[in-house]
């Protein structure tokens, strides 16, 4: 009995150790692979460029750490969750693409809040409606991270 | 004016609903304080509105006893200083408004929590 409860607290504190060790290494990583911010306008830009850069061509691993646990994405058609973004940018490995120029992009601070907004017009092949989107980032631990992103078609009556 | 506020969703809770008491009968005071100099609201049409449009609307609420309308529960979820309110609501029965996504998007700055940014998404039938 007392041989087991030992067992079983020595395997409970080993599992406990190995998480609370982990948790400093992956905190760790993702550091350095967000790279040294600061909660300010350039910052934000930086890190919405490397988002397109690493969702274009496939570099999850930045986006494990951008993207928060909860992150969702959500869009006329749905939400996404950080599980498909992460799965459909690792399709991405091994492309060149260009990444589209996005004028016209707005970035705003307010404390440890990011909003990045962008009227992005329709497309000239008419193929793409004219959005509106936006990303909102929480600066934390050093870095801003990704935790939301809606989409919201114009209406052809509203133009 | 903007009262006692922590950091939590209980706080977040109270704000959304005297945001929607102060809109629905012309509490300008209180949105002056509560939204930031740049806040916008995306409309599900995809209509950009400011902070001065949205007050003006609130302003000719003044006086109305509109009833305050049942909400769905949003869901809340909180990054240190930034959180971000969204909910999913049904269409109107006389069609009114679409089904649609909707965020608010707040910062908690000196104390209190300022919405900085809405949008809203009208949900697609394809």
């Amino acid at each position: 009995m007392s041989t087991s409860v030992t067992t079983g607290f020595v395997r409970i504190s080993v599992a406990a150790f190995l998480c609370l060790a982990a948790f400093p290494v992956f905190a760790q990583d993702c550091h350095a692979v967000l790279g040294p911010q600061a909660a300010d306008t350039a910052s934000l830009q930086r890190v919405e460029d490397r988002w397109n850069d690493a969702f274009l061509h496939g570099h999850a691993d930045y986006l494990e750490c951008l993207l928060a646990s909860d992150y969702l994405s959500v869009s006329p058609k749905g939400t996404h969750d950080r599980v498909w973004e992460l799965d459909h940018a690792r399709k991405n490995q091994g492309s060149t693409a260009p990444i589209p120029e996005t004028p016209g992009i707005v970035f705003e601070v307010h404390g440890n809040t990011g909003v990045m907004r962008l009227f992005k017009p329709a497309s000239p092949d008419g193929k793409q409606p004219a959005q509106y989107m936006a990303d909102i980032f929480a600066f934390q631990n050093g870095a801003w991270r990704a935790v939301y992103s809606q989409h919201t078609t114009v209406a052809s009556e509203s133009k | 004016m903007l009262g006692q506020q922590s950091a939590d969703a209980v706080s977040i809770k109270r704000v959304e609903q005297a945001w929607t008491d102060a809109f629905l009968h012309g509490g300008t005071d209180y949105l002056q304080c509560l939204l930031t100099q740049d806040y916008v609201s995306v409309s599900a049409k995809g209509v950009p509105r400011d902070r001065m449009e949205i007050i003006g609307f609130a302003e000719k609420n003044k006086g109305k006893d509109t009833p305050m309308p049942s909400l769905p529960e949003p869901t809340i979820e909180i990054y240190g200083n930034t959180a971000v309110v969204r909910s999913d609501s049904p269409a109107a029965p006389d069609g009114k408004y679409p089904a649609m996504y909707s965020s608010d998007i707040f910062a908690f700055q000196d104390g209190a929590w300022h919405a900085v940014y809405s949008q809203h998404t009208a949900k697609s039938n394809d």
